[in-house]
């Protein structure tokens, strides 16, 4: 069973978290205050953790420091509040696996968080990623589809194969568009949209069952499960 | 203005050390000039007695005592004094009775006391002589009054000492004059500094023309207000835009919610309503989002992380970024891009500003038009498209927050676009222009700086 530590002291926030990680069938044990989520965070047994940045008693981008400089390797959520861009990099460089902004959907959230869990531990050594019909070499830079070779640029490699390593997860657009492409930047049009769309008719031809699915309102998955 | 300030005026303050530094050295000039001139003084008084006492040895020694008298007979002043004693002390000619016992007979010039020379108390100062004993024993002193070479002395130290007086009293009124003067032009730049901090934003500090260390400071402080002023009408237009801008959408979040309430109906009806509720929340953090953005490229904390960028690389990749885009908006797009220098600064906001001009081509071009990426070898990005062009006048207000055509209405935006691609550009140095000369609109960053 998979155990969330929400570390966030605003009330609303936390109840919105706590509910939409229970929707999904995680467990959560909360807590408001950066002394005791230190505290619960050591004592171990999660699987991932969500920090707010700003926390009384004790500062979120602290509790991370500690609590790698203890030896913890819990993949970290940082959440901030909207604007503290340079944040995003010194909690990252604290040791935060992903950043997350308010104001924030919970899909979102809720996606980056599966995200973490599933993120295999290390460098993966692999040379072939193959999901269903789709098969992906990594090292000729081939995409086959059964016997289909696919013609796909260097992008849509990249994308395709972030799509194989994170098979059968909800991707949300901003997940996307950071493992990427090279610039932080908002792209707030239907630009990702457009590039997926693209993928997709490579991928899914006439007849064949679709891989790449549309989570309404959310992202995509790759499910090649028919 | 009081003379009591004048104290405390900078320029005051410089008279004053330098009217010190002056009357020292006047005055060592003065001591130089005066003892050097009153060695030169007395060593001609000294020669001229040393020369009638010569005068008198080399006559016979008969002829002594009658040469003595007639040098003074011959002196209508009675300067000279002299005597000729024999062996016994008996004078035998001049016009000293007793010899005098303080005369020491050295053959050297020594200041003699009147007294000495059984001459009154009162009279003109004292003299100077020498006395010497002649190779057959007799005894001669000649003293001459000394009044001349003390007349002389006093004469230079007067004048000496009003040379003095009217140096400094010309440097004092000098440091008074300029400390009036720099006063008046701290009060004048008071004034206005007053009129400013009063909320005349556009009064500046007075500025003389004549180039001189207050025009400077002057000219400096007033660039700084105009940018001042300028920040002042950003904020204030920002501010009123905001007003404007968000209330369109707060109003219809209102409204929609307040409508779903009253129309009751299905779940299905109430989940409609909070999606769109929900959307219009999503447009209205966009903006804000976008408005931080801006405020903290502006406030150029970012220079800070300033590194070389590989502008070619850049356009590459939002060439290839924006081209799925225009091509199912059903436009062509071409990027022409040639290698140019790296230049610095910050990748990402390039890169958000770059992709905010190809945003705007591909929104306001109609379907069959063109965009056209460019990079030429002097580091100029020029996005240029087929649309509509820019409106009379949209060209300058562009570059304030929230500006939009009429057109624009129609298309999702906030109108921050623009404003941040100008707050990138000035961020950086460059300059942000459009091409007039266009079928539609084309957009120029020239990142070549000084």
């Amino acid at each position: 069973m998979t155990r969330i530590l929400v570390i966030e002291d605003e009330e609303r926030t936390a109840l919105e978290i706590v509910g939409a990680l229970n929707e999904v069938g995680m467990f959560t044990r909360h807590s408001a205050d950066g002394i005791e989520g230190l505290q619960l965070a050591m004592d171990g047994g999660f699987d991932a953790i969500t920090l707010d940045r700003l926390l009384p008693g004790l500062d979120g981008l602290e509790v991370l420091r500690q609590l790698r400089a203890r030896g913890s390797s819990t993949p970290v959520l940082m959440v901030s509040a909207l604007g503290e861009i340079d944040d995003r990099v010194r909690g990252l460089r604290a040791g935060g696996d992903d950043y997350l902004v308010k104001p924030f959907a919970l899909v979102e959230l809720v996606a980056r968080i599966e995200a973490l869990i599933r993120r295999p531990r290390g460098e993966s050594t692999e040379t072939v990623l193959q999901t269903g019909p789709v098969r992906m070499d990594l090292l000729n830079r081939k995409v086959t589809r059964g016997e289909r070779t696919i013609d796909v640029t260097q992008r849509e490699f990249r994308l395709l194969e972030y799509f194989l390593r994170n098979a059968g997860q909800l991707l949300t657009r901003s997940m996307l568009y950071e493992a990427v492409w090279d610039y932080k930047f908002d792209p707030g049009t239907n630009l990702i949209d457009v590039h997926i769309g693209r993928l997709r008719r490579k991928i899914d031809c006439e007849g064949e069952a679709p891989t790449i699915v549309t989570v309404r309102g959310s992202g995509w998955k790759f499910d090649a499960s028919e | 203005m009081r003379l009591s300030e004048l104290r405390g005026t900078t320029a005051f303050r410089l008279t004053l050390l330098f009217s010190l530094l002056m009357v020292g050295s006047v005055l060592l000039l003065f001591a130089f000039v005066y003892w050097q001139t009153a060695a030169l003084l007395g060593h001609r008084f000294d020669q001229q007695l040393a020369g009638e006492v010569r005068e008198i040895l080399h006559t016979p020694p008969e002829a002594q005592a009658a040469a003595l008298d007639n040098l003074i007979a011959s002196d209508p002043h009675e300067d000279w004094r002299g005597g000729l004693f024999d062996t016994s002390g008996r004078s035998i000619a001049g016009n000293i009775g007793v010899w005098p016992d303080f005369v020491v007979l050295d053959g050297e010039s020594h200041d003699i006391p009147r007294r000495a020379l059984g001459l009154g108390r009162h009279g003109h100062g004292d003299l100077r002589g020498l006395g010497l004993r002649l190779p057959d024993g007799r005894r001669l002193v000649i003293a001459r009054r000394a009044d001349e070479m003390h007349e002389m002395r006093e004469t230079l130290t007067q004048a000496l000492a009003a040379g003095l007086v009217g140096s400094l009293a010309l440097a004092l009124l000098g440091g008074v004059v300029m400390s009036f003067a720099s006063l008046r032009r701290i009060e004048g730049m008071h004034r206005a500094a007053s009129a400013i901090m009063g909320g005349d934003l556009t009064r500046r500090l007075p500025v003389t023309g004549s180039g001189d260390d207050f025009d400077k400071l002057a000219g400096i402080v007033n660039v700084m207000l105009a940018e001042i002023e300028r920040l002042v009408g950003d904020i204030k237009a920002a501010g009123d835009n905001i007003a404007h801008d968000l209330r369109t959408p707060l109003t219809r979040l209102r409204t929609r919610l307040e409508g779903a309430l009253r129309r009751g109906g299905t779940l299905d009806d109430h989940r409609a309503a909070m999606e769109d509720a929900i959307a219009d929340g999503d447009q209205i953090l966009a903006t804000f989002r976008a408005l931080l953005r801006i405020g903290e490229v502006e406030a150029g904390a970012r220079r800070a992380g300033f590194t070389q960028v590989d502008l070619v690389k850049l356009m590459h990749s939002a060439a290839e970024f924006f081209e799925p885009l225009a091509t199912e908006s059903g436009l062509t797009f071409t990027a022409d891009i040639v290698p140019a220098a790296a230049v610095r600064g910050d990748p990402d906001l390039l890169f958000e500003a770059v992709a905010n001009l190809l945003d705007n081509a591909v929104k306001f071009t109609p379907p069959g038009g063109t965009v056209k990426l460019s990079l030429d070898e002097d580091g100029e990005i020029a996005v240029a498209d087929t649309g509509p062009g820019l409106p009379e006048g949209f060209k300058t207000a562009i570059f304030q927050r929230f500006t939009r055509g009429d057109r624009a209405r129609h298309f999702p935006g906030n109108g921050l676009g623009l404003s941040l691609v100008a707050a990138v550009a000035r961020l950086h140095g460059f300059t942000l222009s459009f091409d007039e000369d266009w079928p539609g609109c084309r957009a120029v960053i020239v990142t070549k700086t000084g």
